[in-house]
């Protein structure tokens, strides 16, 4: 079996430019964070078989399927567009592909048609796109907590002396496939917190 | 003899079906409290979201004190890195006695899951599935070989001051080289807290 490293719309770790394109770029009219199903639980607990939902309060809000078109869309525009940036290309084809597999997902989940996987590997986390939460909302402070204790964690365990030393992230995370037209240029730039996006 | 001719026979017999309905009962709750049921509103198309559910797992003491345990279950594919640290969740462990000071109190009971990855520098070509924890390998992803990680554990970080029994929970690994490394994880964090409290993930 070859290597078969994840690109970028697979990983667990995501490249700063789609980062911040999908939270901050203006032509990008829905905004959204870039995470993985573990932001989210369904349940807060389940007690001897009974299932207590997570409040409606914290759940961060899944874009509709008319929104995840909409990214798609925006990203596409974005890509082709002749003035954007290496970069920017190179982010919107990775959003655009992380939209994508995102409809196919939920499209197949509402209308309850199981997906089935060759590998286990495809079945497991990938960046999921989630409706950018309001400032001062609960889902606003989780977001800047997390993303700020994911990075000081980080710098933690690259500080503890192990073989890898400091954080080393994948090229791959470059592009969104191994057939990507579009690729970001330069080194992989690590995510960042969403405080200082 | 037929029932009805007997009144203390047909006492009796609907005494053992209440006690086989009490039996019955009990099982199935013991069933329920030993078996891993995830049920996930999500789509099929990934991983289900951690989840935390309560075990058969009970420390008792004599002077009423009860332990219950409660398990955190998490799936993840850790990839395009070679130093992770990600979020699991929240954990709220509520106080026994109503006063937030006294929230918090958890003991680790333990720490069990999988660690699959791919062995594929030539001329190999299989998976590996070590118990979760450091030192599982992982696969290089620069050149397909295993490498043992340095570190692989979970963490629960409760600096927020504001917010007493509130721990982030993270799922944190280091590679073991300067590669990128990845491999698919599962882990369950099982822990013990007091009885009348019931802890909360969001």
């Amino acid at each position: 079996m070859p290597i078969e490293e994840k690109f970028a719309a697979d990983a667990t770790v995501k490249d700063k430019r789609v980062q911040e394109m999908a939270y901050t770029d203006v032509r990008m009219s829905v905004k959204t964070i870039t995470e993985t199903i573990a932001i989210q639980p369904k349940t807060a607990v389940s007690n001897a078989g009974e299932d207590v939902p997570v409040s409606v309060e914290s759940k961060f809000k899944e874009p509709s399927l008319i929104e995840l078109g909409q990214i798609e869309l925006d990203a596409k525009l974005i890509k082709e567009d002749g003035a954007s940036s290496a970069d920017h290309k190179g982010a919107a084809e990775i959003l655009e592909d992380v939209a994508k597999k995102q409809i196919e997902i939920k499209d197949k989940g509402e209308k309850k048609i199981s997906i089935r996987y060759k590998s286990s590997r495809e079945m497991f986390s990938s960046i999921k796109l989630l409706i950018a939460p309001q400032p001062g909302s609960d889902q606003y402070s989780k977001i800047l907590k997390y993303s700020q204790k994911k990075i000081e964690f980080q710098t933690y365990l690259g500080s503890r002396g192990f073989a890898g030393g400091a954080v080393v992230n994948s090229q791959n995370l470059l592009k969104g496939r191994s057939t990507s037209v579009y690729s970001m240029t330069g080194p992989v730039q690590p995510e960042v917190k969403y405080a200082d996006l | 003899m037929r029932v009805n001719e007997d009144p203390r026979q047909f006492n009796n017999w609907i005494d053992a079906v209440v006690r086989i309905f009490r039996f019955l009962n009990s099982a199935f709750l013991s069933i329920d409290l030993l078996s891993d049921k995830i049920s996930t509103e999500s789509s099929s198309g990934s991983v289900p979201a951690p989840f935390l559910q309560k075990t058969a797992t009970q420390i008792s003491y004599p002077d009423g004190t009860v332990l219950q345990g409660w398990k955190l279950t998490g799936g993840m594919l850790l990839t395009g890195s070679n130093i992770y640290s990600e979020v699991q969740g929240t954990l709220t462990v509520g106080s026994y006695d109503g006063d937030p000071a006294n929230a918090g109190f958890y003991i680790a009971y333990d720490l069990r899951g999988s660690v699959k990855a791919i062995e594929s520098a030539a001329p190999n070509n299989f998976d590996v599935i070590n118990a979760f924890g450091s030192g599982a390998d992982m696969q290089d992803t620069t050149t397909g070989a295993l490498v043992k990680s340095d570190y692989m554990g979970i963490s629960l970080d409760d600096d927020d001051v504001s917010k007493d029994g509130v721990y982030i929970i993270s799922l944190k690994a280091a590679g073991g080289n300067a590669n990128p490394c990845e491999a698919e994880v599962f882990y369950q964090f099982e822990f013990l807290c007091y009885s009348e409290v019931t802890p909360q993930l969001s």
